[in-house]
């Protein structure tokens, strides 16, 4: 009957201009109390029509009895039970609206297309209407681009000159918030950004306003609104059906009028056009292509920032802390590209509700699953196999995403050259999911959980796993139009063990873990137009279990050690005021007071004034009862931005932070290693405290299509860890002696020209800075470099960057990458001696030389196949090549003694230029 | 509900090299120079050595220099006066250290005092014996795995709650050859007796180049079980186990300190440039410039309890194919190959005029030889009947007990 029905449609559309068609079809039901949304479910099953709706409507509640009425009748009773109002438009679209009249038309042309690609013959039926569709869903977009929609009641239109508007912003095809969008009015520019929800919220004069929405990979549109007073605009936007992505960040649409500077966002969607070595998209190795940001190496674990250490960036997985982002060595990160939306990086400008870290926020956030229909994908590539789930719990209103990854990448290890790493296995896997679910329009729930774990065994005797765990529940809370909230309560739980069992009586298990139990509050407040303020509370509470090594077999002589636990609770509560003083000025100021309680039970050591920090004089130890308060340190960190358009296309903006860390990563290694651990301040480990000036000019030219950022900042950090010469780390129970609280100054000028649209985009960055550090105790033992700075381990004075995309066509797209910078700073010995007749080096000032230059050139070349829509099987190729010059880029430069002689080396990851050719392909 | 699968057929066309290649990195030569003291006092009898060089640039050899007013004292006061037996090297003449007893060492240089800490010589720690197994790892080359025999050591405690310790290794074997030629080949079928025969009985010596250190810390006993001495590798063309082999430990009982200075050195020597090791250190020893702190003196001057075992590995208990001895002849050529005796002569000068083709040093030797005429000549590389031709000693070990 539906197949016939179905034929039915599609030859009357065909053949009939005008909207009698529906008439020709009589519809009959029975519904007792029924929500909206349950009817519409239930009609569009039994009838070839389609709802478009706004969330609004989801609550609307009526009882209906009809027998063979016709659509309009039907549409009308309901109106007549509600304040429900209906449009039919092109025969079976039904776009419904609560409390305002949708005004629609045919545009025009509709009917010529129609006639022209629409041959009234029955064979071809099916696929009429499926054109049609397509059509009239393109259509649907422009319509409503063109109607003037009323938001408020008219008659409180006199009441204040301003009223704001809220809302939601969706994806059209699978109704998940769309995040990071922006929706702004020009002349003067006013506007939001979408939180993690999709909402948005601002305040507009009263009267009309064109309203442009926009996001990366999303098809911009606009709305044309006449605003009376408080209300709702809710926007569903389809995503830009583009077969390959294009530019891959964007700091925001509008460089020129976001307040903050140090911005970037980084799209998950665009992921390929930057070859990878192993077939597999990630997104921390986009962020390394951004100016401001490094690495120490070649898959090495962890980014560098502005000239801060790995440890103090805040990695955010849907705002809870991932305390070891790496799978595999550093060669991956722990995000599964499947299942994340985005991740916005703030090298600077954070605001004040952000805190913990000092040099920067990569805060990725996970993707909704779809609103609408069942989806599984599954991919598989040469290091991983990967199958993601999403779909709704209950259509529209509650929904679900599962994405699951693992590998098998020991066949890779096995090609390695490196006996070490040949002889090794590796192995990772990931879970993630998220269920998201709208109570009501003023409730939404989300909840989401992670788990990963990796697994590896580094030549013949040692075996390392570490898991990552989190779970949140957020809940969000709309007060009214100017008032709402996020609050959240998570647990997050990082813990690693290394067994080595190679001789029996050596073997021993050590085990590190960290819990982490968080609440957070915010609010998010717009008493008027051009305010926005924002206020809340945080508290983590931190248990850690610091190390604990136990013996492994009856043969093992080894005596179990534990590292007493270390407890800490780390606090804060904020207000950031953002304020639009006119066109040109916008000012924002934020005060985060953060604070960090030190919690027993624990010891600490005390040692002798006057002498330097040495386990042979510590003078006595002072013990902690549970929970007593062994420290306390209060932090209050301003941050100021603020932004001053010179012309439409050219702003100047400055920002200052100040940040300060309660726990920090140990590590004296080049790249963190996977027995590095998060520890506590203390008595004898200060807080690190960051202070940032940064400014920028932010320029466009060609309309929006080219970018040009010119940013510099300043930064002094305090308490930054360095590390005595042979600091022994692990297990240690007077950490303090080994440990130098160093003096940071960092400094850099990046400069980014982008261009975002056309054939040919892409960016081209520049990037001078110094990241400098500087240890002067009072003792030799407590001065590295006689007390003068030095270059950290990751300062690399010159960075560039060229990533560039050409499309030759709909189908063949190229891409051409090229990376360099200045080699980072090591430490070379200065002279020889022999003792016992073996040769040893000694090394004298800290990082004074540096390893060579690293360049490396990337090609990629994409086919895709043909672009019908509705293909079964859609297959691409991509050709790339890695490091096409072949160039060994060294990781390291060592001297060793052999055979009487003292060799230098160059470490390299890679030498080869690695070509890959990969056939993606879906089945739908 | 819909179904998408998306695979990706990758196809990695290269190996992936991570590779250690040799660099010169073009170090600024500040040729700093340093003094470095190198010396050490035991429990068992001297005379003890103390060296003096200068540390040099990197492509340099130490330099040897003079002190003056070089003495040992003991915490009793007493005194020995060390003698210079060639520059830089000093020697004690009746001083015998003593467990327990703590000992210093003073010099002046450029009027400067240079003096040691206060060194205690540690009980020892008794060795209870050394085992060794047949072992294989795996190179950066797949078709090359290094084969060798990994030693090991037990030992057994002391009345001190932990120990630390620095092992010497000393190894020697003996070696052969495969061949023995009597006559020397002339050409032209003209032969000349051999009158002394070549070595064929060698001993090599080695020290071992690691710094091995353990210690007993963190250990519920205070002993040292299968704790790893060196690898010795049997496949490299040293042919250390294809006659009798012998391994002298020495076991030198240190204190904490002397641990952690070996530790760093090791650390910024031997395990740097990996993905996970430390960054390279400084490392001073326990000797100052009294006179003027600021001159940095490296070395140490150690003060400890010494054991020494040595054992014998004869090839049958390491057996592993190998281990034989490399050489194989290279070419034989015979006279009843060829129809003609001139055939004969051609193919003969045609294969020592290409001897640059095969090596470079041949001695020839006849084989088969029958009422004085030769059926044909065995072409053997010179190491093959030589020992001494490949870094052989023919001194007998004394302690060698065949």
């Amino acid at each position: 009957m539906k197949k016939i029905v179905l034929v039915f449609f599609g030859l009357l559309f065909g053949v009939q201009n005008n909207s009698a068609a529906q008439e020709a079809y009589l519809y009959s039901g029975s519904y007792r109390e029924v929500y909206f949304t349950n009817f519409v479910n239930d009609f569009e099953s039994r009838y070839q029509v389609k709802f478009y709706y706004g969330p609004e409507l989801d609550s609307v509640q009526f009882s209906l009895d009809f027998m063979n009425f016709q659509l309009k009748e039907v549409l009308d009773k309901i109106t007549s039970q509600t304040d429900v109002n209906f449009k039919i438009k092109d025969n079976n679209t039904i776009v419904s609206s609560g409390g305002y009249q949708v005004n629609s038309k045919l545009p025009e042309g509709f009917y010529h297309i129609q006639n022209k690609t629409v041959a009234p013959q029955k064979s071809a039926a099916k696929s009429i209407l499926d054109n049609i569709r397509e059509f009239v869903e393109s259509e649907k977009e422009n319509k409503l681009e063109n109607e003037l929609i009323t938001i408020g009641q008219p008659a409180q239109r006199y009441d204040r000159e301003s009223a704001s508007i809220t809302g939601y912003i969706k994806d059209e095809q699978t109704g998940e918030p769309v995040i990071g969008a922006s929706i702004y009015k020009k002349d003067p520019l006013v506007g939001a950004v979408t939180d993690t929800y999709g909402y948005y919220s601002f305040t507009l004069p009263k009267g009309n306003h064109t309203l442009f929405i926009n996001s990366t990979g999303m098809k911009p549109t606009e709305r044309h609104i006449i605003l009376y007073s408080d209300g709702q605009l809710n926007v569903e936007i389809k995503t830009a059906v583009i077969s390959l992505k294009e530019v891959v960040i964007t700091g925001e649409e509008n460089q020129i009028d976001r307040l903050q500077t140090g911005f970037a966002k980084l799209d998950m969607k665009s992921i390929r056009q930057i070859p990878s070595v192993m077939g597999e998209a990630d997104i921390m190795n986009i962020a390394l292509t951004l100016p401001g940001v490094q690495s120490v190496g070649e898959g090495a674990a962890g980014f560098n920032v502005r000239g801060g250490s790995a440890d103090q960036n805040l990695v955010l997985l849907n705002g809870v802390p991932i305390y070891n982002t790496n799978h595999l060595f550093g060669f991956f990160s722990v995000f599964n590209p499947d299942v994340i939306s985005s991740a916005d990086l703030y090298k600077s400008g954070i605001s004040a509700n952000y805190g913990g870290r000092i040099a920067s926020v990569f805060d990725v956030q996970l993707s909704d699953g779809n609103k609408k229909k069942f989806t599984v994908k599954g991919g598989i590539s040469p290091v991983t196999g990967k199958l993601t789930v999403e779909g709704p719990i209950k259509k529209d209103t509650s929904s679900f995403i599962l994405g699951v990854r693992s590998t098998y990448s020991d066949w890779l290890l096995s090609l390695l050259e490196n006996p070490n790493l040949r002889g090794s296995t590796g192995a990772f896997s990931d879970v993630v999911g998220k269920v998201s679910h709208r109570i009501d329009d003023k409730n939404a729930f989300t909840f989401s959980a992670y788990h990963s774990r990796d697994d590896f065994r580094l030549g013949p005797d040692s075996t390392y796993r570490y898991f990552n765990s989190n779970a949140v529940l957020q809940w969000r809370h709309t007060f009214s139009s100017k008032l709402h909230s996020t609050s959240s309560v998570s647990f997050a739980n990082y813990n690693y063990d290394l067994l080595s069992d190679e001789n029996p009586a050596n073997s021993f298990e050590l085990d590190y873990s960290i819990n982490h139990y968080s609440f957070q509050s915010g609010f998010n407040y717009l008493p008027k137009e051009h305010v926005n303020i924002k206020f809340g509370i945080e508290s983590t509470l931190y248990q850690m279990q610091p190390g604990k090594m136990d013996p492994v077999g009856v043969e093992s002589l080894i005596e179990s050690v534990l590292i007493p636990k270390e407890k800490g609770l780390e606090s804060a509560i904020y207000g950031a005021y953002e304020y639009d003083v006119n066109r040109q000025l916008s000012v924002s100021a934020g005060l985060r007071l953060s604070m960090f309680n030190r919690l027993g039970p624990g010891s600490n050591f005390n040692y002798q004034t006057g002498n330097p920090r040495e386990t042979k004089f510590i003078s006595d130890t002072t013990f902690y009862a549970n929970n007593e308060l062994v420290k306390t340190y209060v932090g209050p960190e301003l941050r100021l931005s603020g932004r001053y358009k010179l012309k439409e296309d050219l702003s100047f903006k400055f920002s200052y932070d100040r940040m300060n860390q309660y726990i920090h990563v140990l590590s004296n290694t080049t790249s963190i290693s996977p027995t590095d651990s998060w520890r506590l301040s203390g008595v004898n480990i200060k807080p690190q405290i960051g202070n940032q000036y940064s400014i920028g000019f932010y320029k466009t030219f060609l309309g929006t299509s080219l970018e040009l950022s010119v940013e510099s900042y300043f930064k002094k950090t305090k308490n930054v860890l360095e590390y005595k010469d042979g600091a022994e780390l692990l297990l240690n129970e007077a950490l303090e002696t080994d440990i130098l609280g160093a003096k940071g100054k960092s400094y850099g000028i990046e400069l980014l020209l982008k261009k975002n649209s056309g054939k040919f985009t892409g960016w081209l960055s520049y990037t001078f800075s110094r990241s400098l550090l500087q240890a002067k105790g009072l003792h030799k033992s407590e001065t590295i470099n006689f007390g003068d700075y030095y270059p950290s381990n990751y300062d690399k004075p010159h960075s560039a960057v060229l990533i560039s995309n050409f499309k030759l066509n709909r189908r063949v797209n190229i891409s051409f990458n090229l990376n360099y910078s200045t080699g980072r700073p090591s430490t070379f010995p200065v002279t020889k001696y022999e003792i016992k007749e073996q040769p040893v080096l000694h090394y004298t000032r800290r990082n004074q030389y540096r390893i060579p230059h690293y360049f490396r050139m990337d090609l990629g070349v994409n086919f895709e196949g043909n672009h019908k829509v509705h293909k079964k099987i859609h297959g691409s190729w991509s050709f790339s090549v890695y490091n096409l010059t072949s160039r060994s880029n060294a990781y390291s430069v060592f001297f060793r003694s052999e055979e009487e002689e003292i060799k230098g080396y160059k470490m390299s990851i890679f030498k080869n230029a690695i070509p890959t050719i990969t056939y993606h392909f879906q089945l739908k | 509900m819909r179904l998408v699968i998306k695979y990706s057929l990758v196809l990695i066309l290269a190996f992936l090299h991570s590779c250690i290649e040799p660099f010169d990195p073009k170090v600024v030569d500040v040729n700093q120079s340093l003094l470095v003291v190198d010396g050490v006092i035991t429990d068992q009898p001297g005379p003890y050595v103390i060296k003096i060089t200068n540390s040099t640039s990197l492509t340099g050899d130490p330099v040897a220099i003079s002190v003056s007013n070089i003495f040992i004292e003991d915490s009793d006061g007493n005194v020995e006066s060390l003698t210079e037996m060639s520059t830089g090297v000093y020697q004690t003449s009746t001083l015998r250290g003593e467990t327990g007893q703590s000992y210093r060492l003073n010099f002046e240089l450029n009027g400067e005092l240079c003096q040691s800490t206060w060194e205690q010589i540690k009980e020892s720690s008794m060795i209870d014996g050394i085992d060794y197994q047949v072992e294989r790892k795996e190179t950066s080359d797949s078709d090359i795995d290094l084969v060798g025999v990994q030693f090991f050591i037990d030992n057994s405690g002391t009345t001190l709650a932990q120990n630390y310790f620095r092992f010497e290794q000393y190894e020697t074997w003996e070696t052969s050859v495969v061949h023995r030629p009597e006559f020397n080949y002339l050409g032209s079928d003209q032969i000349e007796a051999i009158a002394e025969s070549l070595p064929s009985t060698c001993w090599k010596y080695k020290k071992s180049k690691d710094v091995n250190l353990a210690t007993t810390e963190g250990l519920i006993m205070n002993e040292l079980s299968s704790h790893k001495l060196g690898f010795m590798l049997g496949n490299d063309g040293e042919e250390r186990f294809t006659v009798l082999y012998s391994l002298l430990v020495k076991q030198y009982t240190i204190d904490e300190n002397e641990y952690l200075f070996w530790k760093n050195v090791k650390e910024s020597n031997d395990e740097i440039g990996g993905l996970f090791d430390k960054q390279p250190a400084q490392v001073f020893g326990n000797i100052t410039n009294v006179s003027n702190p600021r001159n940095d003196i490296l070395g140490y001057f150690s003060a400890s309890g010494l054991q020494e075992n040595r054992i014998f590995v004869e090839p049958h208990q390491v057996r592993d194919p190998s281990f034989a001895l490399t050489c194989q002849p290279l070419r034989s050529v015979y006279k009843s190959e060829f129809e003609m005796a001139s055939e004969y002569e051609a193919a003969l000068t045609l294969l020592l005029s290409g001897k640059s083709y095969y090596f470079e040093n041949f001695i020839y030797l006849n084989e088969g030889k029958e009422n004085e005429s030769i059926l044909g000549v065995i072409l053997a590389r010179d190491a093959c009947v030589d020992c001494t031709r490949k870094g052989g000693n023919t001194t007998k070990p004394e302690f060698w007990n065949e």
